[in-house]
C-alpha cells in the first residue's frame, strides 16, 4: 500500500497545518514523524534523526493520533500521567505534569473522570494533554478538531495557537480548510500521498478560488433564474435539473450576490441553495487535473 | 508547559512499572479479571462435585483427574489475559500512544506481562491448590512451580499469536492450546513439543516424571515463542 509517494519537505517551525482530503496521506505522514511508521524509501529525519530507530528523538515529539481510542478505563489524570512517565517524566513529577497538561486543555474539572465517559471533545482534549504533558519541542496532532463542538473547537484552537505562542514546532492535521486557517497562515496540501502546494495559506486560497465553483438552486422558475444570469460573463455554465438549476461560476461571491439580486427582481421564490463543490477532494482533483475522478 | 524536571529517557525499570501499573488498572477495572476468576473456580467445582458424589470410603480424588480439569484453565487463563489484551490493544490502536513514546516496542511486551503472568500463575496455583486440598492431596511445591513455568510460556506464546493475528487472537490461541493438548497426549516423542506435557512432567503427573528436563524445555518453547513475539511487534504498522 503506497501511504506517501513524493513528499520532500523541511519543516521551519511555528504552526504548520497539513491539508488534504480524506485519503491523502496526512496521517500516514503524521505517523512517520512520530516513528510510527518506517518509510519503506528516502530518508526521513525529525529534530537530526530518525523517530523510528531513534528512541531519543520520540522523547521530544508529543502525539496525538487521529482515533478516539485510548485506555477508557483509566481516568484522565492516570492516562496523562502513564504517558508522561512513558516519554521519561520521572515517576514523582508524572503526576504534577499531567495535572498541568490537563489544567491547560481546560481538562481539570473532569480529571478524576474515567475516560471511557467523555465527549468527543472531552476525548480530543485529553488526547492533547497526552501530547503535550512532557514538554516536548515537536507536537504532531492529527484531525484534532474532529468531531468536537464549535465551543470545544474553539478552545482547541486557542490551546494549540498558545502552544505555538510558547516556543513549540507544531504540525496540525485536517481536511478542512478552514480548521487549518483558524490556526495559522502555514500550510501543506497534501494529496495522494503527494505535496501539491506548501506555503502561505492565502496563496493556496487563491489556486482553490479559480476552481470553477459550483451552485445548484432549488427554484419555482428556473429558467427564469437562469435568463437573468447567463449574461454574467463569470457564468461558465448553465445546466437545468428537475425543480432547480446548477450555475458554475469562477466568482462565487459574486455569484451568490447576483443570483439573490436576480431571483429579487424576477420575482422567484429559492427553496434551496447548495454547492455540490464545497470539498476539498472535488478542489484537488481539479487542481492536479485529475477531472476524470470528478463527477 | 514545564514539568519540574525535564524528561531524560525513561529507565527499563521506570517503563516497566508504569506499563505493569496501566495494565493492572485496566484488568482491575473491566471484566477480564472477573472471568478469569470464575474460569478458575472450575476445577474446585469439579473436585468438590467429584468428591461429594462419592458415598462413603475414599473420596480423594486422584491427582490425574485434578491435572485434567485444571488444563482448561491453563488454556483459557492466557487466551483472555495475554491475547485479549494484546489483541486489543492492536485492534483499537492504542498501540499508536505506546508506540510513539522513547521506549522499545519489546518493553511494551515485557511490561504487561509483568502483570499478566503473575496474574494467570496466581489464579493457576492458587485454583489447583484448593482443588488439591478438597481432592485430599497437598499441593507439591513442583506442581506449582510447573504451573507458574507453564503460565508463562503459554502466556507468551499468547501474546505471540496475538501479535501475529490481533484480530483472531483468542480463537487461535485456544486452537493452539488445544491441539498442544493432544500433542502432549500422544504416545510419541512429538509430545515432548507440547506445553502441557511438560507442565504435566514438572508436577509429576506425568509417566516419567523429571525436573531439569521439562524446566528447560519449557524455557526454550517460552523463548521461541518470546523471540517470535519480540520480532514480530518491533515490525508491526498500525
Amino acid at each position: 500500500m503506497l501511504g506517501i509517494s513524493d513528499v520532500s519537505w523541511r519543516l521551519a517551525g511555528g504552526i504548520v497545518g497539513l491539508l488534504g482530503p480524506n485519503g491523502a496521506g496526512k496521517s500516514t505522514l503524521i505517523k512517520l514523524m512520530a516513528g510510527l511508521l518506517r518509510p519503506s524509501r528516502g530518508t526521513l529525519r525529525v529534530l537530526g534523526a530518525s523517530p523510528f530507530h531513534d528512541p531519543a528523538v520520540r522523547r521530544r515529539i508529543g502525539y496525538a493520533p487521529e482515533h478516539e481510542a485510548t485506555w477508557d478505563e483509566l481516568t484522565a489524570r492516570e492516562l496523562v500521567t502513564a504517558m508522561a512517565r512513558l516519554a521519561g517524566v520521572p515517576a514523582r513529577d508524572a503526576g504534577p505534569a499531567a495535572e498541568r497538561a490537563l489544567a491547560q486543555v481546560g481538562m481539570t474539572a473532569a480529571m478524576h473522570r474515567q475516560v471511557r465517559g467523555f465527549s468527543k471533545g472531552m476525548r480530543q482534549r485529553t488526547k492533547l494533554a497526552t501530547a503535550i504533558a512532557h514538554d516536548p519541542e515537536f507536537v504532531l496532532l492529527d484531525e484534532p478538531l474532529t468531531g468536537v463542538d464549535p465551543a470545544a473547537r474553539h478552545d482547541i484552537v486557542e490551546q494549540i495557537r498558545q502552544l505555538g505562542a510558547a516556543g513549540k514546532t507544531i504540525v496540525v492535521s485536517s481536511h478542512v480548510l478552514y480548521e487549518i486557517e483558524a490556526l495559522t497562515s502555514d500550510i501543506l496540501v497534501i494529496y495522494r500521498g503527494q505535496v501539491l502546494a506548501e506555503g502561505n495559506v492565502f496563496e493556496i486560497r487563491n489556486l482553490i478560488d479559480r476552481h470553477p465553483h459550483r451552485i445548484r438552486i432549488e427554484c419555482d422558475r428556473p429558467h427564469a433564474l437562469a435568463a437573468a444570469l447567463a449574461v454574467e460573463p463569470h457564468i461558465a455554465r448553465i445546466s437545468f435539473e428537475r425543480g432547480g438549476v446548477t450555475l458554475e461560476t469562477r466568482e462565487p461571491d459574486r455569484c451568490y450576490d447576483q443570483v439573490a439580486a436576480a431571483a429579487l427582481a424576477g420575482d422567484v421564490t429559492i427553496s434551496a441553495l447548495s454547492s455540490p463543490d464545497n470539498n476539498l477532494g472535488a478542489v484537488f482533483e481539479y487542481l492536479t487535473g485529475d477531472q476524470g475522478a470528478r463527477r | 508547559m514545564k514539568p519540574e524536571n525535564k524528561p531524560e529517557m525513561p529507565s527499563r525499570l521506570d517503563t516497566l512499572r508504569a506499563l505493569a501499573g496501566v495494565t493492572w488498572i485496566r484488568m482491575r477495572r473491566g471484566k477480564a479479571l472477573w472471568i478469569g476468576g470464575m474460569i478458575s473456580v472450575l476445577p474446585i467445582l469439579h473436585a468438590v462435585l467429584r468428591s461429594s458424589l462419592v458415598r462413603g470410603g475414599d473420596r480423594d480424588v486422584p491427582a490425574s483427574e485434578l491435572a485434567g480439569s485444571i488444563t482448561p484453565v491453563l488454556i483459557l487463563l492466557p487466551a483472555l489475559f495475554a491475547a485479549g489484551t494484546f489483541a486489543d490493544e492492536l485492534e483499537s490502536r492504542t498501540a499508536t500512544y505506546l508506540w510513539s513514546r522513547p521506549i522499545a516496542r519489546a518493553a511494551v511486551l515485557a511490561g504487561k506481562l509483568c502483570t499478566i503472568v503473575p496474574l494467570i500463575a496466581g489464579f493457576l496455583i492458587a485454583s489447583w491448590a484448593a482443588a488439591s486440598a478438597i481432592g485430599g492431596h497437598a499441593a507439591t511445591p513442583l506442581a506449582c512451580l510447573a504451573l507458574a513455568l507453564g503460565g508463562l510460556t503459554v502466556s507468551l506464546a499468547a501474546s505471540a499469536i496475538a501479535i501475529l493475528s490481533p484480530r483472531h487472537a483468542m480463537a487461535l490461541t485456544i486452537s493452539y492450546l488445544l491441539t498442544d493438548t493432544f500433542v502432549g497426549a500422544l504416545p510419541f516423542s512429538i509430545a515432548q513439543l507440547s506445553i502441557t506435557f511438560q507442565v504435566r512432567t514438572l508436577a509429576g503427573l506425568g509417566d516419567a516424571p523429571a525436573v531439569g528436563a521439562p524446566i528447560v524445555a519449557l524455557a526454550v518453547l517460552g523463548a521461541v515463542w518470546g523471540a517470535i513475539a519480540v520480532w514480530r511487534i518491533g515490525r508491526r504498522e498500525l
